[in-house]
């Protein structure tokens, strides 16, 4: 599986299995999102704690599939550190998305 | 068994054997035809196309033996299949004949049911030889049509990509401001884009992409971007430039119009980030936008340092509806702007580590001790040995630098009108 899923109350938290999400694993994640969202899952946390690298496909996929869940409301990342949120920052993502700094949080974000 | 009669192919001196073997297989629905002796045998065999021999092995000479010796050197990929029937039965006769290119052997007197036996396993055999043999061919054919779309495609590519190298700029002076750069693709074709041109007497307008991903799909994205920016085509620069009220609002203007175009249509599928901005070449002064791409150096060459320019700010295309915004700075004489890809500072190096923005910057201040017309050989040099000589980039790597040469001195502040 190229990626970990788990139910936190009403958010479903998903998290690469990889060190890199890239042009690889993006097409899987689009996929993953909208599954989730047609399956009735529409809170979303993209859990990149353990992602050490992410590109411009990667980051094109999480934009994506906030598109597919709706917006900012319902979708979270949370545990960006190092080049992923260097590059959060520099696209001004963090502004787009909900950024939390651990899981918790995020659910919390989410259902407030 | 097929509709028309197998020929097969008797081989056999003794009159009473050859009339005996002619009435068995003409009453089992084969074709029997008759050879004197091996010479005879081998063109009957080749005009025919016969695919079953019977071969007499006669214990005074040993033609049985040459024929079959000759049919497994003469006959290559069109298997024939040889029964070998003699007085001789001991296992050494059987091992000489096999030996010698034989598939079978029966004894004589030959027993009518064993022969026919033995001839139904062989069609068995023929039969399925005949089917690989005509996969085989398929199989070739379909290797030799792939292989050559493979090298149509490649050529193909390499055009391709001779032409984007002809899309990009000379090094060249632009009224007290001099433009160099390197550029790697990943691929024959890259994601990354730039251009710089004068837009009137005293701007220079330049812009560097990168697109998502690398290869075909990105660099068509790139191409589509140029045609609109350049001057001598679309022009978009040009036309903001005119419909704004000043430098600042043209920058924005350009790259939200962009961005409306990129982020509103189904056709296209891939976003970018950018740096679009302008340099008054009178006063040094630089407007631009970041989109996403890595943030701009200037090395401050009367205090010989760098600084990093800009907050960042939202790719082209990725989003409807994004608010730019645009940072002004001065550039004195002797000052140099760097823009570059993410595939620069992202480089890895054989033992799997990355250059990182640091060692560019580090770099950046040991490139102005070469003078900027040869600077490029300077990139050249310390990324082909980052990268490990020889083999190629994993992104496009796209590196620029401009150098402004005003005579007049201007104030080196940085006003920032960014969010």
């Amino acid at each position: 599986m190229a990626f970990e899923t788990r139910e936190v109350e009403d958010v479903t938290v998903v998290s690469p299995a990889n060190r890199r999400l890239d042009a690889v694993l993006a097409p899987k994640l689009k996929e993953l999102v909208a599954e989730l969202v047609a399956d009735g899952n529409n809170k979303i946390v993209l859990d990149v704690s353990n992602v050490e690298f992410m590109d411009s496909s990667g980051l094109g996929a999480a934009v994506a599939a906030l598109k597919i869940v709706g917006g900012p409301g319902d979708m979270a990342i949370c545990g960006a550190s190092g080049l992923v949120a260097d590059l959060f920052k520099l696209t001004h993502m963090d502004r787009v998305f909900t950024m939390a700094a651990n899981e918790e949080e995020a659910v919390v974000k989410l259902a407030s | 068994m097929k509709d028309t009669a197998m020929p097969i192919l008797i081989v056999e001196r003794e009159m009473s054997v050859r009339l005996f073997l002619i009435r068995l297989l003409e009453s089992n629905n084969f074709q029997p035809i008759l050879a004197e002796n091996a010479g005879e045998a081998l063109s009957v065999i080749k005009s025919e196309g016969i695919k079953l021999v019977l071969c007499d092995w006669d214990s005074e000479d040993d033609e049985a033996l040459t024929l079959c010796r000759r049919i497994r050197s003469e006959m290559g990929q069109s298997y024939v299949y040889v029964i070998v029937q003699s007085i001789q039965s001991d296992k050494d006769a059987i091992i000489t004949a096999m030996e010698a290119g034989a598939d079978d052997f029966v004894s004589k007197p030959v027993n009518a049911h064993e022969l026919l036996v033995r001839i139904k396993s062989s069609s068995r055999i023929i039969e399925l030889q005949q089917q690989l043999v005509s996969r085989n061919r398929t199989l070739e054919f379909a290797h030799k049509r792939m292989s050559d779309d493979y090298d149509q495609l490649t050529t193909e590519l390499m055009l391709a990509s001779k032409m984007q190298g002809n899309l990009l700029p000379d090094p060249k002076e632009l009224r007290n401001t001099y433009a160099t750069w390197m550029f790697k693709p990943a691929n024959f074709l890259a994601g990354d884009m730039f251009d710089y041109f004068m837009v009137s007497d005293n701007l220079l307008a330049f812009y560097v992409i990168d697109v998502e991903g690398h290869g075909i799909t990105s660099a068509l994205t790139s191409f589509l971007v140029d045609n609109m920016l350049n001057p001598s085509r679309d022009g978009l620069c040009r036309r903001m430039l005119e419909n704004s009220i000043d430098i600042r609002a043209a920058v924005i203007n350009t790259v939200t119009e962009l961005n409306k175009k990129f982020s509103n249509s189904e056709m296209y599928t891939r976003y970018f980030s950018m740096i679009y901005g302008m340099i008054n070449t009178d006063t040094g002064r630089v407007t631009l936008t970041q989109a996403g791409h890595p943030f701009p150096i200037r090395y401050d060459a009367s205090n010989a340092c760098t600084q990093m320019i800009g907050e960042g700010g939202v790719p082209v295309g990725i989003l409807p509806d994004v608010t730019y915004d645009a940072v002004e700075f001065e550039l004195n004489a002797g000052d140099r702007l760097y823009l570059y890809s993410d595939g620069v500072t992202e480089c890895m190096s054989p033992d799997g580590k990355m250059f990182e923005t640091p060692r560019l910057q580090e770099c950046i201040g040991q490139w102005h001790a070469t003078e900027v017309e040869d600077v490029h050989t300077e990139f050249e040099r310390v990324f082909r040995r980052w990268n490990g000589d020889s083999k190629p980039f994993e992104d496009d790597l796209s590196l620029i630098c401009f150098e402004y040469r005003g005579t007049e001195s201007q104030l080196g502040s940085v006003k920032n009108y960014g969010i």
